[in-house]
């Protein structure tokens, strides 16, 4: 593929969406037909995200599918994978042809696989993250420096101020919770924000001028 | 609508004009060779030669994620900061031997990434070591894939684990089950509810603008580090308007805070 099509046409693409979405927000007011026009633009881009999805089902199929096929490092696990993929495709297809509906909305099939399965699944690894918290809590407020000791510090104070037998201990501890919360924790989260903004905008400049381009194609 | 911009967009068009001036002519400055500015070390990015090294001598390999970005969401700027470092780590793993492993999150960053990996390998000489099936889609979902990471580590046995992007709710499951890997972890990330996370769990943690700093910094590039600067002159900006905001409000004149308010 020549360096046009795959270095300076993505990039003047870039270029030209980044300055027009700049003029729809500021410019053009909500509801004219142009901002209309600039949401239908990207819109564009749930058929790139439509045509990546078969593009992840493929990579996904086929590293598995050499997997078992080699009988690779965990290929059972593999298998398995494959499986999943495609019963779920069945159940979907299944759901299409007696509801006559599009894929896009979920049949009463799918739900039934979501709600009963997944949604059980999922909440149980959600719960996992209770005990990392508390492993991790374990080893950050170890008394290790004195940024550890201010840590253990906050974070005792604020475990008193949040469980209600804190306040049945001491009325103050709710207020120095919540003081810690709206006034030094807000301060240092606002600076990052501004950080993050400035340094987000910068990026943005240096992709729009093709500055930095590293997540472009080969140069050749 | 004010001056022909959308309401309550007035102040906000004013200060990014300021920002983008500030940027542009810090690149100037530093592309036409007239401004040399140096950039800080940050230890979580000289951090990741020493990880790659690591995995080398152990024989095991890197595992690298991105967080759960793609490109039509609104942190979309994290994952191609994240995909920048991939490059650089990818590079390195060439160079080294070793085996880097990436996860994507959304299926709309694969093309990226193959493209930005062959890049690195082409770059270190060694396209021939480049193999497809090291990235590896699990799925997007948000504790499947974490889950499926978190399974990849612990059955590779990975020797370092690398997270550069937007992390939600799963920044600590990886971190911190990557941490009883025994592997050195880097992660970064500008979800600021997330940074306190990585900062506990992880060996080393970029924080904030580090992650969008990075491949300017990575790239050596005077050009891309100029525009560096130009965020420090954005910065004392903000400073210097917070500050002046605080003493006109004390002082009882609004005009400032009235402005921002347009």
């Amino acid at each position: 593929m020549s360096l046009v099509v795959k270095r300076y046409i993505p990039l003047a693409i870039t270029f030209v969406m980044g300055i027009i979405m700049v003029i729809a927000t500021y410019f053009l007011e909500i509801g004219s037909p142009a901002r209309d026009a600039t949401t239908l633009l990207t819109g564009t881009v749930d058929v790139i995200v439509a045509t990546a999805g078969v593009i992840g089902l493929i990579v996904l199929l086929r590293h598995h599918g050499v997997n078992v096929s080699r009988r690779g490092k965990y290929w059972k696990y593999s298998t398995i994978t494959i499986i999943g993929v495609i019963t779920y495709l069945i159940v979907a297809v299944y759901g299409v042809a007696i509801q006559g509906r599009y894929l896009m909305v979920a049949s009463e099939p799918v739900s039934w696989v979501y709600n009963q399965l997944y949604a059980h699944m999922d909440a149980t690894i959600f719960s996992l993250l209770a005990f990392f918290i508390a492993s991790a809590a374990y080893r950050a407020f170890r008394l290790r420096s004195l940024e550890a000791s201010v840590l253990l510090l906050v974070g005792a104070l604020m475990l008193l101020g949040r469980a209600p037998i804190g306040g049945v201990m001491w009325e103050g501890f709710p207020n120095i919770a919540t003081w810690l919360l709206n006034v030094p924790n807000s301060a240092g989260m606002r600076a990052i924000t501004i950080g993050i903004a400035i340094g987000a905008i910068l990026l943005a400049i240096r992709q729009l001028m093709g500055v930095e381009r590293g997540y472009l194609g080969p140069e050749r | 609508m004010i001056y022909g911009i959308n309401d309550g967009l007035v102040a906000s068009f004013v200060l990014l004009i300021v920002v983008v001036a500030e940027g542009l002519i810090a690149l100037y400055l530093s592309r036409t060779g007239r401004a040399h500015p140096k950039i800080r070390k940050i230890a979580g990015l000289e951090a990741i030669e020493e990880a790659v090294g690591r995995a080398t001598e152990m024989g095991r390999p890197i595992t690298y994620t991105t967080g759960l970005g793609g490109i039509r969401d609104q942190v979309y700027y994290q994952t191609i900061a994240g995909l920048n470092i991939l490059g650089y780590t990818a590079e390195l793993a060439a160079k080294y031997n070793a085996r880097l492993i990436y996860f994507p999150y959304d299926p709309t960053i694969i093309p990226m990434a193959v493209d930005v990996m062959e890049q690195a390998y082409i770059r270190a000489g060694k396209s021939e070591a480049f193999n497809r099936d090291n990235i590896q889609y699990l799925g997007g979902d948000q504790f499947p894939w974490a889950f499926g990471v978190l399974g990849a580590m612990h059955r590779e046995q990975s020797a370092a684990n690398i997270h550069m992007g937007p992390f939600w709710a799963e920044s600590l499951i990886l971190s911190e089950s990557g941490f009883y890997t025994g592997a050195i972890q880097i992660a970064g990330t500008a979800n600021y509810h997330q940074i306190a996370f990585f900062v506990v769990a992880a060996d080393y943690a970029l924080i904030g603008e580090e992650l969008m700093a990075a491949g300017a910094y990575l790239s050596k590039d005077p050009t891309s580090i100029g525009s560096l600067w130009g965020s420090d002159w954005a910065k004392i900006t903000s400073i210097a308007l917070t500050i002046l905001a605080v003493l006109l409000t004390a002082a009882g004149v609004t005009a400032l805070l009235d402005f921002f308010a347009l």
